[in-house]
This record gives C-alpha cells, structure tokens and sequence, in this order.
C-alpha cells in the first residue's frame, strides 16, 4: 500500500505536463501551499512549492524584512513544518516524498547491500544548522539579502528536477560552472548509495528528515510497543531497514514511519500502529510464525 | 501530554494563518514559479 501512496503523492506533487508545450514552469495559485516532501519547486511539472527552499528563502530575506517592517519571516512555513511534523513525524518521508521515493526505487537494482553507519545520522542536524539555517542567515548580500545555500550548494533533488529546466531553456546551459559539477558529483553519488544502501540521503544529509524526525517523539501517529504481547522474537528488528529495534526505540528521529514493523513484521500485535493513545487494529494478517520475515 | 500536543498544533496553525495574513503565500508563490538558478546549481 506505502508504494502505491508514494507513486501517487510523487504524481500529484508533479502533475504540470504541460511543460513540454508551455516551456515554462507552473505558475499557478497551487504554487502558494507547500508540499510535506522534498520536491523542488523547480521541477518543470511541480505544482506545489518546496518546503525547504521557501524555508531558506525566508530566512534570507530576515534583514530586510524586519528593517522595512514587512515581518515576513516565514511563519507560513514554519508554521506547516511544525504541523506536518506533529501530525506524524516523519511519516512524510516515508510515505510523500518523491525523493525518498526515488531512492527505494534505486535500493531494488541487485547489487551487495550495505548499512548505513549509525553515526552518519548526525550529519543531517549539520546541513540543517549550516547550510539550510546559517548560511542563508548570515551570508548576506549589500541589500541584506541571503541565499538559499542548501538549495545552491547540496541539495540533490534540486540538481535533478531542476535539471529538466536546461532542456526547456538552453540559453541556461550558458552559466554552468563549479557548483553546478559539484552538485552533480553529489547527486551522482548520492544516488549510486542509494543503489547499494537503504535511502542514505534521508538517513545522512536530508534536513527536512532532521526538522521532522526532531517531532517524532510528539507526533500523533506513532509505533506503539505492549510488552506484554511481546515474544522478542526479533522480527521488527530484521524488518527494518533504518536499522532501528522498533520494540526499544520506536520514536527514534530516524524512524520514516514506514510501518512496515507494526503492520507486516510483529506476529502478535505486540506493535501496531496508533493515533494519539488509540491503537490502531491491523487489517492484513501478518506472516506465520514459521516464514522468515521478508 | 495531550494539551500540549493540541497547543503545539494551535500555534502551528496560528503561524501559518498569520504567515498568510501578512503575505507570505503570495511571497512562497512569487518565488516558486520562478526559475530557481540556485536549486539548478547555477546560481
């Protein structure tokens, strides 16, 4: 069911076809809501806007805004990540993000299979801090103006969705230079991980993982644990591919709420899925005791 | 627990009514129908 949701919220967060014949961008009113995922509002078919490229925009524009007294500050948009993320953590990561989405698509190519070193994780509060808070604060231009250094520098779903812009608008091809062959080397790499590791952008460097993963501990929909149905057979734990044991660390900041331990791994119900403090009844039968855990 | 999850989403929902009343969604529209040449890497 998770793919047929991340296939149709990648299609609907995208749905501006006509870009062959316009040449252009979507322009319409759609583009003043953000999108829960990370989907660059570059992209020639995106109808919805980035919630971290609007994030970064606004705290670029901080100087001027509070010196000309527009108070344009980005609550609109801290306001929506902070729903989004209370609402249910990170389960739009696992669940809407087309990028993410991308990355799982790439992880099914045969090929050896690696974890992800635990501590890598820590780097996506860096890129946060550095590049998507920091730097578009502090890097300011004479008019006061920051950049969006995330989006310039990093960002690998820009790099690629934006990329389609260099068909539909040649004379851009004109201003490639450094950060453009940086960024293709990240995105390069970031997607050859991809192939032999479990989603590692959104485990390693995504900052919008890191604001959402930081509400999971207070999200709504959550993984509930009942010891008292737990047999410790250990099945959640190879079921998931974060590497998390979901029966001791359920709310963990890397858990993509994908579900998958509470819904298809745990033969006993001893981990379901549950809104607020309601526990949620599963639907699918899950394996029998005696078929491994896929 | 419970009334501090339903204050946290009431400011979260009072800042993004605010964000919208100030002009923000216009600013988000203004700057996401553009072309964005940092986001391509060329800016």
């Amino acid at each position: 069911m998770r793919q047929w949701v991340q296939t149709a919220a990648a299609l609907l967060q995208n749905a501006y076809w006509a870009f062959p014949w316009t040449r252009t961008l979507y322009q319409g009113p759609l583009k003043k809501l953000c999108t829960p995922g990370l989907n660059c509002y570059s992209c020639p078919a995106a109808v919805l806007a980035c919630p971290l490229g609007t994030m970064q925009h606004f705290l670029a524009g901080w100087r001027p805004a509070l010196r000309w007294g527009t108070y344009r500050l980005g609550f609109y948009v801290f306001g929506f990540l902070a729903a989004v993320g209370l609402l249910g953590g990170r389960a739009a990561c696992g669940w809407l993000c087309p990028f993410g989405f991308l990355q799982e698509g790439l992880h099914r190519i045969p090929s050896p299979k690696f974890r992800v070193p635990r501590f890598l994780g820590g780097l996506r509060y860096a890129v946060l801090a550095v590049f998507a808070v920091g730097l578009p604060l502090l890097l300011t231009g004479p008019m006061g103006y920051g950049e969006p250094w995330f989006c310039r520098a990093v960002c690998p779903a820009g790099t690629l969705e934006a990329g389609g812009l260099f068909f539909l608008m040649p004379a851009l091809q004109e201003q490639i230079g450094l950060w453009f062959w940086i960024k293709i080397g990240l995105l390069v790499g970031v997607l050859g991980w991809a192939v032999v590791a479990f989603r590692p952008y959104c485990r390693t460097l995504c900052p919008l993982g890191a604001i959402y993963g930081m509400m999971n501990r207070w999200s709504l929909l959550r993984v509930d644990h009942d010891p008292d149905l737990c047999t410790e057979c250990g099945r959640c734990v190879e079921a998931c591919r974060i590497g998390l044991d979901p029966r001791r660390e359920p709310d963990r900041a890397s858990c993509l709420r994908c579900l998958t331990c509470a819904t298809r791994a745990c033969p006993t119900g001893a981990l379901t899925a549950a809104v607020g403090s309601r526990r949620l009844e599963r639907r699918t039968p899950c394996a029998p005791p005696s078929t491994p855990a896929s | 627990m419970r009334w501090t999850w339903w204050t946290g989403l009431g400011l979260a929902g009072a800042a993004v009514a605010l964000g919208w009343y100030l002009g923000e969604a216009t600013q988000v529209l203004m700057n996401a129908a553009t072309v964005c040449l940092s986001c391509m890497g060329i800016g």
